[in-house]
């Protein structure tokens, strides 16, 4: 954990769950990789095969595990492996990005982004947007369990 | 509305044969209170009433019911609500229009208890009618007349479809929509802590009854979400995590869906504000898809659509 580049740097590391489509987003992740581009490594990386298999119910469940922010990626429009499940994925994220600020989670903390499998570098800017965001606004105290 | 047409209108349908059952509304046998009612023979007929004081939503009634074999139909009295919700239902083929003949009631307003019992106690109001922008309440001591705002719920008065539409009978003469008012949300002004503080202490009385999901016409699912142990969605443990869990969820599975009843929240036993949720997420849906709930029987469902050309300014 010795990533400086955060602006803010208040002894936090947050843990983001990132749910990376695989024909896409993933392989964009694996570019970033293999082109030594170094990205923050507070992200955990879930494979689905399509950003449309992400329910947003699995976003809440995230943030009920603990995760402190997350993040749903996916090929831009027009680019999906199975032709349109990123279009239907941007609703659902939409609605429910809207649904949780409505009730007080900041939007910053359920981000959506369109990373291509050329796009290495775009995946770790994005990686650090988020990673800062989440960061500048700390632990997740509210859709977490408690301790059992 | 002329109680005298819908006896009729069942009682024909009944002695023709055309419909097995009817729901409609009766008296209750305490005080001003009315009740879901299954009539299934022609004697029955007269008990049907219809006034403002008939706040239940009876399209659930038709996928709570066992299903009727084919050919056979039910009878359903809906309101402009509710025949929106049945709408949903049928274009997400939960029911089959040609299962169900529906007599269309134009809605003036459905009365609010509390509202109503805060200026006439319960024990004195006998019934109530509509005349005009005003409503005439029976009581033990003579007619009182107040004001319809005065009265009916929130979502009445900003109704926008009070006639139903896509109704085999249309019972009385069709009501006119109030434009929808600007609506004044106090949320959009909190800070996101202060949203969360409200809506915490909101999720954190909830005592997972169920009622919200029981009384929606469109919480139809065969197996909810919140009942599946594989995948486990939400726990049963009660508490603020798993009870947001489970409201996020009801709400998000009503997105674009909920006709705007607002049984959910006259259900709640502890009063949480259920039908604000999917105010906004009906409302979203209209600003950003265009869309609205129940009008279209053919339209295609709003999360299993999309354009092209959709709102993407929140992606990065």
């Amino acid at each position: 954990m010795t990533e400086t580049n955060g602006s803010t740097d208040n002894g936090f590391e947050p843990n983001i769950v990132a749910f990376l489509c695989n024909w896409c987003s993933y392989t964009g992740a694996d570019l970033a990789g293999t082109s030594r581009i170094q990205y923050p490594p507070n992200v955990k990386v879930i494979r689905v095969m399509c950003s449309g298999r992400v329910n947003p119910l699995l976003v809440v469940h995230a943030l009920q595990q603990g995760a402190d922010g997350v993040l749903v990626s996916g090929c831009h429009p027009g680019d999906c492996h199975y032709t349109q499940g990123n279009y239907f994925a941007r609703r659902r994220m939409a609605l429910m990005k809207r649904l949780l600020d409505y009730i007080g989670v900041d939007p910053r903390r359920v981000q959506m982004s369109w990373v291509s499998a050329s796009e290495g570098q775009k995946f770790a800017d994005v990686m650090h947007k988020v990673t800062e965001d989440v960061r500048e606004l700390g632990p997740n105290g509210q859709f977490a369990r408690g301790v059992i | 509305m002329d109680q005298q047409l819908m006896r009729n209108k069942a009682r024909e349908l009944l002695e023709k044969g055309e419909i097995k059952y009817l729901f409609g509304y009766e008296r209750c046998d305490f005080g001003s209170k009315t009740r879901p009612v299954m009539i299934t023979s022609t004697d029955e007929v007269d008990k049907l009433i219809f006034s403002p004081l008939c706040k239940n939503n009876l399209s659930v009634y038709l996928t709570l019911e066992p299903p009727l074999k084919k050919g056979e139909k039910v009878g359903l009295v809906v309101k402009g609500c509710d025949g929106r919700a049945l709408n949903q239902v049928i274009q997400e083929n939960g029911i089959q229009r040609e299962a169900v003949v529906v007599l269309g009631v134009p809605c003036q307003g459905i009365i609010d208890p509390y509202r109503l019992h805060a200026k006439i106690p319960e024990e004195q109001v006998e019934e109530a009618r509509v005349e005009g922008e005003q409503m005439i309440i029976s009581t033990t001591s003579g007619d009182q007349t107040l004001s319809k705002d005065e009265l009916v719920f929130a979502e009445c008065m900003a109704c926008p479809f009070p006639t139903p539409t896509d109704v085999d009978h249309l019972l009385g003469a069709a009501v006119q929509g109030r434009p929808p008012p600007v609506i004044d949300d106090p949320f959009e002004t909190m800070s996101h802590d202060e949203r969360w503080d409200y809506w915490s202490g909101k999720f954190e009385e909830c005592v997972r009854c169920y009622a919200c999901r029981q009384v929606c016409p469109l919480c139809f699912c065969e197996e909810c979400a919140a009942d599946s142990l594989r995948p486990n969605w939400v726990r049963r443990s009660v508490n603020v995590s798993e009870n947001a869990a489970w409201h996020t969820l009801r709400a998000f599975h009503l997105a674009g869906r909920c006709a705007g009843c607002g049984e959910c929240q006259r259900v709640c036993p502890v009063d949480i504000p259920l039908h604000t949720l999917n105010r906004l997420l009906g409302i979203e849906a209209k600003k950003l898809y265009d869309y609205v709930a129940g009008v279209d029987p053919e339209a295609k469902p709003l999360l299993s659509s999309f354009k092209t050309e959709d709102e993407e300014g929140f992606i990065l």
